[in-house]
């Protein structure tokens, strides 16, 4: 399962594992509908589920 | 000129920095204290708002602005208590072998740190898990897009890698390997640098990070090598978490 947030001024929508918490601005989804998600042109979907290793940024 | 010291063609010792431990820990705290004071008063003023969760906007203002009071300190530092010549001073000097910091960096990310790691998601999987080691490095990017990741890929992979290892290796690693050598100022200033990102979970990984910046310091005698390995570094980070 996964949750889906968006926001409008950013262009982006972001996947990220299942919230427990009710929120009215995130949409939940299956697995299998979130593998077929598709954004609008112009528009970034940035998946966060699982990262698959440490990833550290020294600034 | 004591027996055994190694000039270069500047007259400046290259082992270690002209400017003294005093001076330059006296240097880097004025840089930093005031560079985040600017930074945050200028993204509040600027941007209305709180610096939890930064913009790219609010990031370039952020880091660019505490990058010039770190640059203007160690400038100072440099005709107070130094030569007067700041690339002497902090052994600012590139050769083409300094490319060899590109896979080193990229190495360091993609390996060294996830082996790091490894015992410590198996202690520890909730704290050290995956997730929330990458969280402070999505916070960066969730941001971006077009115009946007050249700007912040110009932040993580030009200036930071810059300024960083001109304060902490080319000032401070180099003013403390005077004092009590190399070794240990090497594990003290790359412990300092891990710390000062104020991110307890990342401290091991930082503090890995550090010892390979600060190793190319010791073995080179210079901080370009350093610079390339830590633009690498933050490079790989940057895709990694963009991919």
């Amino acid at each position: 399962m996964v949750t889906l947030t968006y926001q409008y001024s950013l262009a982006q929508v972001w996947l990220d594992e299942l919230i427990p918490e009710r929120d009215p601005h995130a949409y939940d989804l299956c697995g299998r509908h979130a593998g077929r998600l598709t954004a609008p042109q112009g528009w970034l979907v940035r998946d966060r589920r699982r990262a698959l290793q440490p990833v550290l940024i020294a600034v | 000129m004591l027996a055994g010291e190694n000039l270069n063609s500047e007259g400046i010792n290259s082992e270690t920095a002209t400017i003294r431990l005093g001076p330059a820990i006296g240097t880097w705290a004025a840089g930093w204290v005031l560079g985040t004071f600017v930074s945050v008063s200028l993204v509040v003023a600027l941007t209305n708002t709180d610096a939890d969760d930064l913009t790219i906007a609010q990031l370039v203002i952020s880091a660019v602005s505490a990058w010039v009071v770190m640059l203007l300190a160690l400038r100072l530092a440099s005709s107070r208590f130094g030569s007067g010549r700041p690339t002497a001073d902090y052994a600012v000097r590139f050769q083409p072998i300094d490319l060899v910091g590109v896979p080193l960096g990229v190495l360091t990310q993609l390996v060294a740190v996830p082996v790091l790691y490894r015992p410590l998601q198996h202690w520890w999987p909730e704290t050290f898990a995956n997730d929330e080691l990458e969280q402070r490095a999505r916070d960066l990017v969730d941001g971006a897009g077009g115009w946007s990741t050249v700007v912040l890929a110009l932040v993580v992979v030009g200036g930071a890698p810059l300024v960083e290892e001109l304060a902490y290796r080319g000032l401070l690693q180099r003013s403390m390997a005077g004092l009590v050598g190399p070794g240990p100022a090497l594990v003290v200033t790359a412990l300092w640098f891990a710390l000062i990102h104020f991110s307890p979970i990342e401290i091991p990984g930082l503090m890995l990070a550090g010892l390979v910046f600060g190793g190319c310091v010791v073995v080179t005698k210079r901080i370009g090598t350093s610079i390339v390995t830590h633009a690498a570094f933050n490079a790989a980070g940057l895709i990694l978490v963009l991919s």
